[in-house]
């Protein structure tokens, strides 16, 4: 397969589905991209398994701000990759210092103060994403998976090994509801994913 | 009896169906209904929650299509280690076996009745030092400490079983390589297996620290607890972010070596449990502490 360009890489993550995990797998093997992390987490003293959580994490965050608009396109899609590593390392490094001094006694730990301005590791929200999913079963996490990353109904029926669309629909339905139902009940935990 | 009360609505204003004046009211109510606003921050929640897990998994299936071939224009570089290699064979041919011919015995892969059949030499082989899984050596055994079976059923029955899936590669690859082979060992349950075939990789090792992961949860199936806290330890002190499920294995084989009045299991205790819920392994360690 071709190389996409910035531009395709650009219309396949909003277009979903196979198109955007392809982008995906493009980027992530992509060797700039990693180096780009790399350099980001050593900055900071981070290292391999740093180096590998900004790299996903950054890679996320990149596919956020393209989906929505965010990103403009006046620079080069890996400058901006650059970028968005380099922030989310000084945000970890910051945050790093002041759960430090929270945690020695230098510093209060004001409840308030902690939510406005604390941030989670990419490890820790991974860690929260699995607790809030522990409950589901193996279906519906696929089947909410392939959603998200914009898999058509008739596809995720084919993939998951669901009868038809419909059925795969009101599994979905279902699915969700469970995982709202999580989200009610923990809110304190839920909140992680609002920000 | 659905536990939300506002689904229709909650979904038809995320979903941009709602517009004008009903949009408004309905902003409006979320500042004031309390029920609504748990609600919708709920479904919101969800909605980011699933993006995650979708991007996780593309992640994840991205990974194991990665090429491992070396791009075009540094293929050269695959050509320079057998070259030395060969070079420095040659050069200990013509210094040292000319004078005195020498049998290295070619390390092979321990073989039982049920076990995966090496049929040919991996190019990796690690150095002939296979630990004999009986017999752990004197400074790896737990001299001296009580061990409490209470203390072992405890650590038992928290263990948390791991799969070493990923190192397995395809079954074309299995015989090329010590690892995989334990990684399948592993798996099967046979843990004394998967520590023989790892016992060689020493540090510096490419692979070093994923045969120490596999030895130390094999030590831990086989009762060995004292050189499953050893293995632990080391991981737990070099291994970033993961060092923290680690620490709850290191825990876990503290508590069954009999070492849970030890310093070291008292400071890891409180670690774990000053850092909260982030670490995973917080929650066993408030039943620990009980």
């Amino acid at each position: 397969m071709t190389p996409f360009t910035d531009e395709e890489i650009i219309v396949a993550i909003r277009a979903g589905g196979r198109a955007l995990e392809n982008a995906l797998r493009q980027l992530y093997t992509d060797a700039r991209y990693k180096r780009l992390a790399e350099i980001a987490a050593r900055r900071f003293n981070g290292n391999a398994e740093d180096v590998e959580d900004l790299f996903q994490e950054g890679l996320w965050l990149l596919f956020q701000k393209v989906e929505h608009g965010v990103f403009e396109e006046r620079s080069a899609l890996s400058t901006y990759f650059g970028s968005i590593v380099n922030n989310i390392s000084l945000n970890r490094y910051t945050t790093q210092q002041r759960r430090s001094a929270s945690l020695a006694g230098l510093l209060p730990m004001a409840e308030e103060a902690a939510t406005e301005t604390d941030t989670l590791f990419w490890k820790e929200k991974i860690v929260l994403l699995d607790k809030a999913t522990a409950a589901l079963e193996e279906k519906c996490k696929l089947v909410l998976e392939y959603w998200a990353a914009g898999y058509s109904m008739k596809e995720i029926a084919e993939l998951v090994g669901i009868k038809d669309e419909m059925a795969a629909k009101n599994k979905k339905k279902n699915c969700l509801n469970s995982l709202r139902k999580w989200m009610l009940q923990n809110p304190e935990k839920a909140k992680w994913f609002l920000e | 009896m659905s536990e939300f009360k506002y689904t229709d609505r909650i979904e038809a204003y995320l979903e941009g169906r709602l517009k004008g004046e009903e949009r408004s009211r309905f902003e409006s109510e979320l500042e004031v209904d309390a029920g609504l606003r748990a609600e919708y921050d709920a479904f919101v929640a969800a909605e980011r929650a699933m993006g995650l897990m979708g991007f996780r998994a593309m992640l994840e299936r991205a990974g194991e299509s990665a090429p491992t071939e070396l791009p075009a224009k540094r293929k050269w570089l695959r050509w320079i280690v057998p070259a030395a290699v060969l070079w420095v064979a040659l050069l200990a041919w013509l210094l040292f076996f000319q004078k005195k011919e020498k049998t290295v015995p070619i390390p092979t892969a321990p073989v039982s009745q049920d076990t995966i059949k090496v049929e040919e030499q991996p190019a990796n082989t690690p150095p002939d030092t296979v630990l004999k899984p009986n017999t752990p050596p004197a400074t790896l055994r737990n001299e001296g400490n009580p061990i409490s079976p209470r203390s072992i059923a405890l650590a038992k029955s928290m263990y948390e079983p791991v799969s070493f899936a990923g190192l397995r590669g395809g079954t074309s690859q299995v015989a090329a390589d010590y690892l995989m082979q334990a990684a399948v060992a592993f798996d099967s349950s046979q843990f004394k297996k998967a520590m023989e075939l790892v016992g060689g990789y020493k540090k510096g090792d490419m692979k070093y620290w994923q045969a120490l992961e596999i030895r130390s949860h094999a030590a831990f199936n086989l009762g060995q607890y004292h050189t499953a806290a050893m293995g632990f330890r080391e991981l737990a002190a070099n291994t970033g972010e993961t060092g923290k499920r680690t620490e709850g294995y290191l825990l876990l084989s503290l508590l069954a070596d009999g070492q849970s009045d030890g310093v070291e299991f008292k400071a890891l205790l409180a670690k774990i449990k000053k850092e909260g819920e982030w670490h995973p392994f917080y929650e066993k360690t408030l039943q620990l502490s009980q």
